[in-house]
């Protein structure tokens, strides 16, 4: 006889309490996944003396009939909301096994282990089992194993003393047990908006789930670490309680709360605590049998300068606000709270009596053992009596949660000990783990040479003949380009060049360029290399802004450049260095090279472009264009100076003179120019050159844009070791079969890729065919694995390194060898560079442990010197180093966590800067460019995935009151003032921009660009089924229409409401898995992908008032035409 | 996450060091050796403000005199 057959009528039907409804859909979840219901609790009790299992079996019975609910069975497919049925039939499911003599003990514990893994249908009730193992004389153990369901923990000490009590009275009468239905009934009256509301206000402007364990695996098996408080611990614990005025719960609370913190990165921490949820004033409810608990949120938002003892009273407070709302469930919570699961961690703290009472019939009870489950990955348990703490894992790695484990005992040791010390001073760190970062800094390596003159000026001596430069059929050697050079830095001495100075280089890629640079370094200056890809006006307001004395360029790029200079140095407010030279306007003066470096500068016309460049270029190609000497290499004035000069001597810089300038991308709406000294710069080179060994055999690509700071070792790298750079001509490097032909035939041996170029010249044919290549470097964005493990197939003999480092320190601070480690997701960006520490800290600037993510901070000599004219972004990201004295840390903004052995691994960005083909791009920049732009009263930007899964900008702009701008025009005069790699693929109108509660710009409510992308659908249903699930989605969630391709999940549909659409579903004859809705998540999915279900009933009834409903013919009509005695 | 020098409602301070450059810094941390704080505690527009008209050179101090 099977369960089902055996439930007979039904007896009453009820509504869910909120815990169970979550219960409800784990367990329907679990099925669908066939991962197995894990929510089992056990009382494993000991009874002494002669114990009669028929008298035991009638008394698991009479308990049956005592405490209804314990008979209920669950059910919720064809309903709007899920019911308990209670059969009229009590016989309990009855076990008896003889253990054996010879292991006994095993045999128990065997027992104990299968009833605990028995998986309970909740629509198959009784869902409580009972299991006497008769032993050796006067001994019999009885199991009693239900679904969590059913009762909670605090329950089975009631429900052992009620059995005893019945076995006891054998058939007599005992008083009536207060009804766990009156309980019920009183939730499903409570007001659950107010409670949620009180949820939501307590979670409001939490940022984000703490989650110690994501991914863990939810059936894995369960492992249990124990500790025990010793007796001064447990002592003080009381005694802190005290203090603050709270109970030990709360210290538990506070010490889990700052555990979690510390092993998360966060300073604002939530996890699940069990409350008793016995309402005080239900008559008889410290005597009921059920389930009342209700897990619920505790937020632990500490602050650095509070005490724990600060902390301990604000939790307080904070926790009595929501003692009257803890009957809300936690899916509504969730939902209020807006982030959906907010944490996966339990604290569990057992105050519970397991004293049983005394025994009857001759039959005593002895120990008494609990167990219990749940599907939280992490679980510490508290039992403050005993001393005991218990921290159950599931699907977590062993050392992980060992490593939580001793990180709470050590922050209540430390909270124990210092209680009134402020919040920050809480180290979490142990001495042995301060050890250890400290040796993974311990990067000292005292440089040689500390600029770059003192690099390249000896190189230039040894290696004379060698080639130097191969452009095309233009090869240079070291004594031809340092000639060149020679004689150009003495052009630009005279237009002021020097220390401390900055020339622009606007030259395309090439040899010219390469003399143009050198040039710079030869006359102490540093130089600011532009790209000739941006727009004009862009570059122009870089070399002003940088207050370049002298700006390189050719006779092609000079006219667009000088008009672009006059025009930025009038702008009013516009750049910085020039904005301050007076600007006469009118009173145009060309000028000769020798004039121009007599006239103090700024005393120029800035608006002298009207004098045209063909003026600069007769006068010998000197013209100052708005403090800016204009100075075209190919003019032929130019040329006969540079004939007629005498080469430049070396003009030593100071280490801390600045080496070059580079622009990068600014979040506050211009691009920010970065400073970098010799000192670092030479670091940097010293530290590649030890790592990689460059000689005079090498030949190193010239591939990379100047305005991406990889150029500068592209060009000084093999000028300081005696190699030849091999120059990509320009555009070439976007093309893979180019670079490949060109790599063969000149025999390049080292070259760089960004990440995302690297990938096409992968796959291009011909790249398997260059041979020569012994070192390819990656930069500039993440370096997938999968490409470090196709770089070993295509290019077997050469080494794949993978270095980061942001504009702001010079170039790389790290590196790592891709082919150990290619089998991860990503490459990690590796161990610092010489003389270079990284820091993972903590909101509270405090160092983290290996695992954790935070965000990274660098110090060290390669530092950049700051923002060029811009010391409030200087010091908000160049800051005081806290573990240094006197220096200064750059803080990244990207997000990484430290791999045990000292490496790093890059996880993303803090803020919203994201790279494009390496490229770093501010969406802030391109906010405000856009909102500059006439007819734009505001702005936004949001960039997305596109096809293919690579970033995709979008700009959003709302029209001025009375305009109605070409959203293409807008595009077009974006890309006049923006780089091709910062222009928004599209850009839409929009009546206002979304904004969140609190008023702040709300990105991901911005419309995607594609309609058809879009979440909320806009397909009505073809078909039968979909019109069906149509329909019941709209129902389920309260709106007036669902489309066949609306998204479940962006409708507001969620883990509960996903169990109603499949019990809808199943009455509409689809069959499929809550999984399933999380899975395909549309109507027309769901239904394409939906079996045909068993022939099943008539869907019941919708609307109304689901308890009231349940009651009426409908459906207890349905419970009983499919579990009664008809079925 | 709130980097603790982004925070538009915090209380900073201005801190300096031997070559004269600026940080700015959050009030709740100990200032770190080797800085003095020269302005604050006040708002982060207010600290910034302030590094903005007083830290004129962004050289070092040492290349300055070098250089002098």
């Amino acid at each position: 006889m099977t369960a089902q057959e055996n439930t007979g009528t039904i007896a009453d039907v009820l509504p869910l309490g909120p815990l169970q409804e979550g219960l409800l859909f784990h367990h329907v979840l679990a099925d669908g996944d066939g991962t197995g219901d894990v929510y089992n609790i056990q009382v494993r009790l000991e009874l002494l003396g002669p114990v009669d299992p028929g008298r035991l079996h009638r008394a698991a019975t009479a308990l049956l009939e005592r405490h209804p609910h314990l008979r209920a069975g669950f059910w919720h497919e064809e309903l709007d909301e899920p019911v308990q049925f209670v059969p009229a039939d009590a016989d309990a499911d009855w076990h008896l096994t003889a253990l054996p003599a010879e292991g006994a003990q095993e045999a128990e514990d065997r027992a104990a282990e299968a009833e605990f893994a028995h998986r309970f249908d909740l629509a198959a009730p009784p869902l409580i089992r009972f299991h006497a193992l008769t032993g050796g004389p006067g001994r019999t153990v009885l199991l009693v194993t239900a679904h969590h369901i059913l009762l909670d923990g605090w329950s089975l000490p009631l429900l052992v003393r009620d059995l005893l009590r019945l076995y006891g009275a054998d058939g007599a009468e005992l008083e009536p047990a207060p009804r766990y239905r009156d309980h019920l009934a009183r939730l499903a009256r409570r007001d659950r908006e107010a409670d949620l509301a009180a949820w939501g206000a307590a979670l409001a402007d939490l940022d984000g789930p703490t989650l110690l364990a994501p991914g863990a695996d939810p059936a894995g098996t369960v492992h249990r670490i124990e500790r025990t408080l010793d007796e001064g611990t447990g002592e003080r614990l009381r005694a802190l309680a005290a203090r603050a005025g709270t109970g030990v719960n709360t210290v538990l609370q506070a010490v889990w709360g700052l555990t979690l913190g510390a092993a998360t990165g966060r300073t604002d921490t939530v996890f699940g605590q069990p409350f008793s949820g016995r309402p005080a004033d239900l008559p008889g409810v410290q005597d009921m049998i059920g389930l009342f608990t209700n897990t619920l949120p505790v937020r632990v938002r500490p602050r650095p300068d509070e005490s724990a003892l600060d902390l301990l009273g604000r939790l307080h407070l904070e926790q009595a606000d929501l003692l009257d709302h803890q009957w809300a469930g936690l899916a509504g919570i969730q939902r209020a709270a807006g982030h959906g699961t907010l944490f996966d961690t339990l604290l569990v703290v057992e105050n519970y009596p397991l004293e049983p009472e005394s025994g009857a019939a001759g039959v005593r009870p002895g120990r008494v053992r609990v167990r219990d489950a749940t599907h939280y990955p992490v679980v510490l348990t508290a039992l403050p009596e005993e001393g005991a703490l218990y921290l159950d894992h599931r699907g977590v790695p062993g050392e992980d949660a060992h490593r939580v484990f001793a990180l709470f005992a050590h922050l209540l040791e430390r909270v124990l000990d210092a209680p009134d010390a402020p919040l920050y001073a809480l180290d979490p760190l142990t001495a042995d783990q301060h050890a250890v970062l400290r040796r993974h800094n311990d990067t000292a390596v005292p440089g040689a040479r500390t600029t770059l003159t003192a690099l390249l000026a000896p190189a230039a001596a040894v290696h004379a003949e060698s080639t130097a430069v191969i452009d095309g059929d233009r090869e240079l050697t070291y004594t031809e380009l340092h000639d060149a050079a020679g004689r150009l830095a003495a052009l630009l001495a005279e237009h002021g060049a020097g220390p401390e100075k900055v020339v622009a280089v606007a030259l395309p890629r090439g040899a010219d360029l390469v003399t143009a640079l050198l040039a710079v370094v030869r006359t102490g200056a540093a130089h600011l290399p532009l790209d000739l890809d941006h727009p004009p006006a862009r570059l122009a307001d870089m070399a002003l802004r940088a207050d370049a004395v002298a700006l390189i360029t050719d006779t092609a790029t000079a006219p667009a450049l000088t008009a672009a200079l006059a025009d930025g140095a009038d702008a009013p407010g516009g750049a910085r260095g020039a904005g301050a030279a007076p600007a006469d306007g009118d009173a145009a003066t060309p000028t000769g090279a020798a004039t121009s470096v007599d006239v103090p500068r700024g005393t120029h016309v800035v608006g002298a472009a009207a004098t045209g460049t063909s003026a600069a270029g007769r006068t010998g190609g000197g013209a100052r264009r708005g403090g800016v000497a204009v100075l075209e290499v190919d003019a032929a004035g130019t040329r006969e100076r540079l004939a007629a000069a005498d080469p430049l001597p070396w003009v030593e810089p100071h280490p801390d003179s600045l080496a070059y300038t580079v622009f990068t991308s600014g979040s506050t709406g211009r691009p920010k120019g970065v400073g970098v000294a010799h000192r670092a710069l030479a670091n940097r080179l010293e530290w590649t050159q030890d790592r990689y060994r460059l000689g005079p055999g090498d030949r190193v690509a010239q591939k990379t844009p100047v305005g991406f700071d990889v150029a500068v070792w592209e060009f000084f790298w093999p000028l300081a070791a005696g190699a030849a750079i091999v120059t990509v001509p320009p555009g070439g490097h976007r093309d893979p079969a180019l670079l490949a032909d060109l790599f063969t035939t000149r025999g390049v041996t080292v070259c760089h890729f960004v990440p995302s170029m690297l990938r096409p010249f992968l796959d291009e044919p011909a790249a398997a065919r260059v041979r020569g290549l012994r070192l390819v470097i990656a930069s500039g964005e993440g370096l997938p694995g999968d490409l470090a493990r196709d770089f070993g197939r295509v290019l077997p003999t050469a080494v794949l390194e993978n270095l980061y480092g942001p504009t702001e320190a010079a170039i790389d601070v790290t590196s790592q060898t891709a082919a150990p480690v290619a089998q991860s997701a990503t490459v990690p960006i590796g161990a610092p560079v010489h003389n270079t520490v990284l820091h993972v800290l903590d909101p509270w600037l405090r160092p983290l442990p290996p695992g954790v993510p935070g965000e990274l901070y660098l110090g060290g000599v390669q530092l950049a010197r700051g923002y060029v004219g811009r010391p409030d972004l200087t010091a908000e990201r160049f800051v005081a180093d806290p573990f240094g004295d006197g220096g200064r840390l750059y803080r990244t903004g990207d997000l990484v966590l430290r791999l045990d052995d000292g490496t790093v691994v890059h996880l993303g960005r803090t803020d919203d800067q994201v790279k494009i083909n390496g490229v770093r791009v501010e969406p802030g920049e391109i906010e405000a460019a856009l909102a500059r732009l006439d007819g734009v009263a505001a702005a936004a930007v949001a960039v997305r995935p596109g096809p293919g899964g690579a970033p995709r900008i979008t700009g959003y702009a709302v029209p001025a009151a009375g305009t109605a701008p070409d959203p293409a025009a807008l595009r077009e005069a974006l890309a006049r003032d923006l780089p091709a790699a910062m222009v928004p693929t599209a850009v839409l109108l929009l009546d206002a921009l979304p904004l969140s509660v609190n008023g702040k710009l709300d990105r991901r409510a911005l419309p995607a660009p594609d309609p058809a992308a879009t979440a909320t659908g806009g397909r009505p249903a073809r078909t039968e089924a979909e019109r069906a699930l149509c329909a019941a989605v709209a129902d389920i969630l309260g709106l007036p229409r669902a489309d066949a391709d609306a998204d479940f999940f962006a409708l507001g549909g969620d883990s509960i409401t996903a169990v109603r659409l499949v019990g809808r579903a199943r009455g509409a004859g689809l069959e499929f898995t809550v999984r399933d809705v999380f899975d395909h998540r549309t109507p027309e999915r769901l239904a394409a992908h939906a079996a045909p279900a068993a022939p099943g009933p008539d869907p019941a009834q919708d609307g109304g008032d689901p308890f009231a409903d349940l009651l009426d013919a409908d459906g207890v009509d349905e419970l009983h035409r499919l579990w009664g005695p008809d079925a | 996450m709130t980097n603790p020098f982004d925070d538009p409602d915090g209380t900073y301070l201005v801190v300096v060091n031997d070559e004269d450059q600026h940080s700015l810094w959050p009030e709740f941390a100990p200032v770190p050796a080797g800085w003095t704080t020269v302005y604050g505690p006040v708002s982060r527009d207010e600290a910034l403000e302030y590094v903005d008209t007083h830290w004129t050179d962004l050289r070092p101090r040492s290349l300055r005199e070098a250089m002098a």
